[in-house]
């Protein structure tokens, strides 16, 4: 179980790397996303650790996994998808006004606008 | 330079998470268990999931879908409004054709069944896996499907920008109603005040009631944002 979780923290870190390195707006974007993917993940991963059928009450069975973390998961994936379609609109729009998507580059044609 | 520097804070950062997410800890039973023998006599709902986000969190749930709204409205302001669109009426450059056959081929014949499914997600949301969120993405994904296989979708559909709208603010005065339908029955605010006492309806329909709302809400408000996007000006 110890690998699963060191595999996400690496997902979550190789989003927050992207987040800060990456000039291109929409790879930003994209790392964003991948961190709230990661965070989905280990989440799930950790309220499936007390069982091993879906969380649909049946006759004879209590071995489900724990509900309460997928029913907050799915907020955040909605709100995930809310801030993904934002900031693309966003980008578009910058993009509209300078042409270009690379975050330095905008800078400095903001910079001499003023 | 800037590499040295992402390669440093993602060592701090691990630094910081690594305590926190790697050691085990045991999963408390507690809440799965108490779930687990109320859930269904509580919400109606065999899906504990839905339990939770439309029986016990559903002011939860009425919060994520204005979330939703804000969103959609953010970016079809941001999008429809760009002063770019002023000079984007001068000739545009020949676009590369982006339909072909097979694409309008498949996506018209697997909309419908996609849409359906879409459909049977939204009904079932308290029965199955599903819910109102799923079956709204899924039924937009299906609307897209067919936005895609059209090149002029915009003109040839009654269910263009404006229709969608009108179903995206429908779908939220539907949710208002059935917000306050428990005032009629002298109950509090979101409490189902269906299935007491002996009553013939079943518990279980105003958890349906908020399915097919939120689905379509969450529906409308995701094509509304795909054909926004699709129809973007600089495609080059």
């Amino acid at each position: 179980m110890m690998i699963n979780r060191i595999l996400l923290l690496g997902l979550f870190l190789l989003g927050f790397y992207g987040l800060m390195v990456q000039r291109n707006m929409v790879k930003k974007v994209f790392a964003l996303s991948i961190q709230n993917s990661a965070v989905v993940l280990l989440f799930i991963l950790e309220g499936g650790s007390i069982g091993s059928h879906a969380p649909i009450v049946t006759e004879g069975q209590t071995a489900y996994v724990d509900p309460i973390p997928q029913a907050l998961m799915l907020t955040a994936i909605v709100v995930g998808i809310c801030v993904t379609a934002l900031a693309l609109a966003l980008v578009y729009r910058l993009y509209q006004k300078y042409e270009t998507l690379d975050v330095e580059e905008i800078q400095r044609k903001a910079g001499n606008e003023q | 330079m800037i590499y040295i520097m992402g390669i440093v804070s993602i060592l701090l950062l691990s630094l910081v998470l690594g305590p926190m997410i790697i050691p085990d800890f045991v999963w408390p039973h507690i809440a799965r268990d108490f779930l687990l023998h109320n859930g269904l006599s509580d919400t109606g709902a065999s899906n504990l999931v839905s339990a939770i986000y439309l029986g016990y969190r559903a002011y939860d749930t009425i919060g994520e879908t204005i979330v939703l709204l804000a969103a959609v409205t953010g970016a079809v302001y941001l999008i429809t409004g760009s002063p770019a669109s002023v000079h984007g009426s001068e000739k545009l450059p020949q676009k590369p054709k982006r339909r072909t056959n097979i694409i309008s081929m498949t996506t018209g014949k697997l909309a419908p069944v996609v849409m359906l499914f879409g459909w049977y997600v939204m009904f079932f949301g308290h029965l199955s896996p599903g819910g109102g969120f799923q079956g709204g993405v899924v039924l937009a994904s299906g609307l897209l499907f067919i936005a895609l296989g059209r090149e002029n979708h915009q003109r040839e559909s009654k269910l263009d920008r404006s229709g969608l709208h009108i179903i995206e603010v429908s779908s939220l005065f539907l949710i208002l109603l059935l917000l306050s339908i428990p005032l009629v029955f002298g109950a509090s605010i979101l409490e189902n005040p269906f299935g007491k006492n002996g009553s013939t309806i079943p518990r279980v329909i105003y958890i349906v009631g908020f399915n097919m709302a939120i689905g379509l809400k969450v529906g409308s408000g995701l094509t509304l944002l795909g054909l926004l996007m699709m129809d973007m000006k600089h495609d080059d």
